[in-house]
């Protein structure tokens, strides 16, 4: 086989297996899989070397020389992804409509045809780019950044997206009916062009950048609670080998400088007073607390003081005399003495204490004396005198010492 | 209203609770409000203290403005936490596996005895890691079968506050912030001690997704 049919052979193969090619260099990093649909598609790609098996039986691996190629010939297009491609498209477009007014103003007919196959030419092709622009973004939408497998790429991927779609939509907030009127003009070309073809592409575009937005930004939000999940899951197994391996692990925090926020949360703090157990101003008020606290500790009431029970006999009917104190006796025999017919005329305190031989003390016998006198007044008062024999005391005014008293019968004229 | 739970929440705070919305949703909601944040905030500083929140946003605590005046105290915080990593991480695993769940238990997840009865019933392996879990976590040592160590294991994580137990007869719990406190806590030593997972280990889960 000659080199030029070689050449026609292989590049035939590529023309014929294009999508699988295709599909195999943009989504699955080179490899056409082994499925019953690509078998012909794989027996001719290794017949004419543009791909080579590998160790696993998943499928073959496109050659260097065509993913080199293939990308070589998409450059154009991936270069034009990026969105500066579409300003510029945009602003060569309005200064190419000024020049094409000017011309047209000037009746420079030859430059104004010219300019007018341009402007042609560029509104068709912003048109075409915006679509590709679109289908570029509904495809990472419609495989959710499958081609690659870390969670982190797939995230700065879902996130670049996010912000070129939000540029283009800046681009076209900036590109209003009233700028792209300005344009146009009166020109009917340009109008046209402009204000249906160009405005109507970019009004889908918009409306189909808000919709793809949304998803992207749904899928964004599920990559990055994967990821969350993926460093928990990582957190926990690794602690969970760790102390497979040193049971005994035990952190000192003593080394850890720069403590985070999560390793200063406080210890409890009870909020509590405590008393001044010393206070002897609180004496009473801290006994009554204590008491209280022993008895609601101890879950009984504080214990009464039980009171002296008298044993009472049940006897018979018969009054029990009450018993008179020997004192209150003297004291009716004192006044009996004085007061009874053929009586003493006068009698004396101590004269009594004597004769009665009383157990108390004399000042006691003064007291009931004279309480006796005192309270019985009405009675004994017109019928004994009281004479006090008192000295006062000195340096306390008032106060007298009382030596005896002495009672005398009142004799009636 | 608003001053019982400028109260509530100053007291659980300075308690040392971690408020959330399970946890307490009234007093998580109260925090939700910036104006009652600094309201409290202003407060907690007075008292050399700050109020703090959990990277998901999920829970608040209280924190020390300075912690290098407090080293002893956060110091016995700290070694109390850290004595349950072990049994803590075990029963995370326990429980992921158990419910087949693609992460482990984060605030707000509901867990089922029921369901972890069930797991445990079909599965002789989740038996014996169950009792793994409860030797290590001290209330489920005592003796007893594979059901009541994991009612000891519940109430015990329910006790401590990493659970709350919505009804007592059908035992539904939900897991409350101070899980990811715990993550918070358990990431900031992995760092530290420079604790790395053997290549190959559990690769690829959590890809799923």
């Amino acid at each position: 086989m000659s080199r030029q049919e070689e050449a026609r052979a292989a590049t035939s193969a590529l023309t014929r297996y294009i999508e699988p090619v295709c599909e195999a260099a943009f989504q699955h990093r080179g490899t056409v899989e082994n499925t019953d649909a690509n078998l012909t598609a794989i027996d001719s790609l290794l017949k004419n070397r543009l791909a080579f098996r590998t160790d696993d039986d998943f499928g073959v691996q496109l050659t260097g020389v065509v993913m080199r190629m293939l990308h070589h010939v998409t450059k154009t297009y991936r270069l034009r992804l990026a969105v500066g491609s579409v300003a510029d498209m945009l602003e060569h477009l309005k200064t190419d409509c000024e020049n094409y007014r000017r011309a047209q103003v000037g009746g420079q007919i030859e430059d104004q045809q010219g300019l007018e196959a341009d402007i042609q030419e560029q509104v068709f092709e912003l048109v075409d780019l915006l679509r590709e622009l679109i289908q570029q973004f509904s495809f990472w939408v419609h495989t959710e950044f499958g081609t690659f497998s870390s969670i982190d790429i797939k995230i700065a991927k879902n996130q670049e997206a996010l912000s070129k779609i939000g540029r283009l939509n800046q681009l076209f907030a900036e590109c209003t009916i009233v700028e792209l009127n300005d344009m146009a003009g009166n020109d009917p070309l340009l109008s046209r062009l402009l204000m249906k073809t160009l405005k109507r592409t970019m009004d889908d575009c918009r409306q189909e950048l808000v919709n793809i937005a949304h998803r992207l930004r749904e899928i964004l939000a599920r990559l990055q609670n994967d990821r969350e999940n993926q460093l928990l899951n990582h957190l926990v197994d690794t602690f969970a080998q760790h102390y497979q391996r040193h049971p005994g692990f035990a952190p000192n925090i003593d080394l850890y400088s720069n403590l985070p926020d999560s390793m200063v949360k406080v210890a409890p703090l009870l909020l509590v007073a405590y008393p001044n157990l010393a206070s002897p101003t609180d004496h009473d008020l801290l006994t009554e607390l204590a008491c209280q606290a022993a008895a609601s500790i101890s879950g009984t009431k504080p214990r009464r003081e039980k009171p002296d029970f008298v044993p009472v006999t049940v006897g018979s009917d018969e009054p029990i005399p009450e018993q008179v104190d020997p004192i209150y006796s003297s004291v009716d025999f004192f006044f009996d003495a004085l007061l009874s017919d053929g009586g003493l005329h006068a009698l004396s305190a101590s004269e009594g204490y004597q004769q009665l031989g009383l157990d108390v003390e004399f000042d006691i016998w003064l007291m009931v004396l004279i309480s006796r006198y005192r309270t019985q007044d009405k009675v004994l008062a017109n019928k004994v005198e009281l004479e006090i024999d008192e000295t006062p005391v000195a340096n306390y005014s008032g106060n007298h010492v009382v030596r005896d008293l002495k009672f005398r019968k009142v004799v009636h004229g | 209203m608003m001053n019982a739970c400028f109260s509530d929440c100053v007291e659980a705070l300075l308690a040392g609770k971690v408020i959330c919305e399970t946890s307490e949703e009234g007093l998580y909601r109260y925090l939700r409000s910036e104006a009652s944040r600094t309201e409290v905030n202003g407060f907690l500083y007075r008292l050399e203290r700050i109020l703090l929140v959990t990277n998901d946003q999920a829970g608040y605590y209280c924190g020390y403005v300075h912690p290098e005046q407090f080293r002893p105290k956060i110091r016995r915080q700290f070694e109390v936490v850290a004595s349950e990593f072990d049994g803590l991480v075990q029963w995370l695993r326990w429980a992921r596996s158990a419910t087949n769940a693609d992460r482990p238990l984060m605030a707000r997840d509901t867990i089922r005895e029921s369901d972890l009865l069930a797991a445990i019933e079909d599965s002789p392996v989740l038996q014996t890691q169950l009792l793994d879990v409860a030797h290590k976590l001290k209330p489920g040592r005592a003796q007893g079968d594979p059901k009541q160590k994991l009612r000891a294991v519940l109430e015990y994580l329910a006790d401590n506050d990493y659970l709350k137990c919505l009804s007592g007869a059908s035992s539904v719990y939900v897991a409350t912030a101070k899980w990811s406190l715990l993550y918070e806590q358990l990431e900031f030593v992995r760092q530290f001690e420079g604790i790395q997972q053997d290549a190959g280990q559990d690769e690829g889960r959590g890809n799923q997704g």
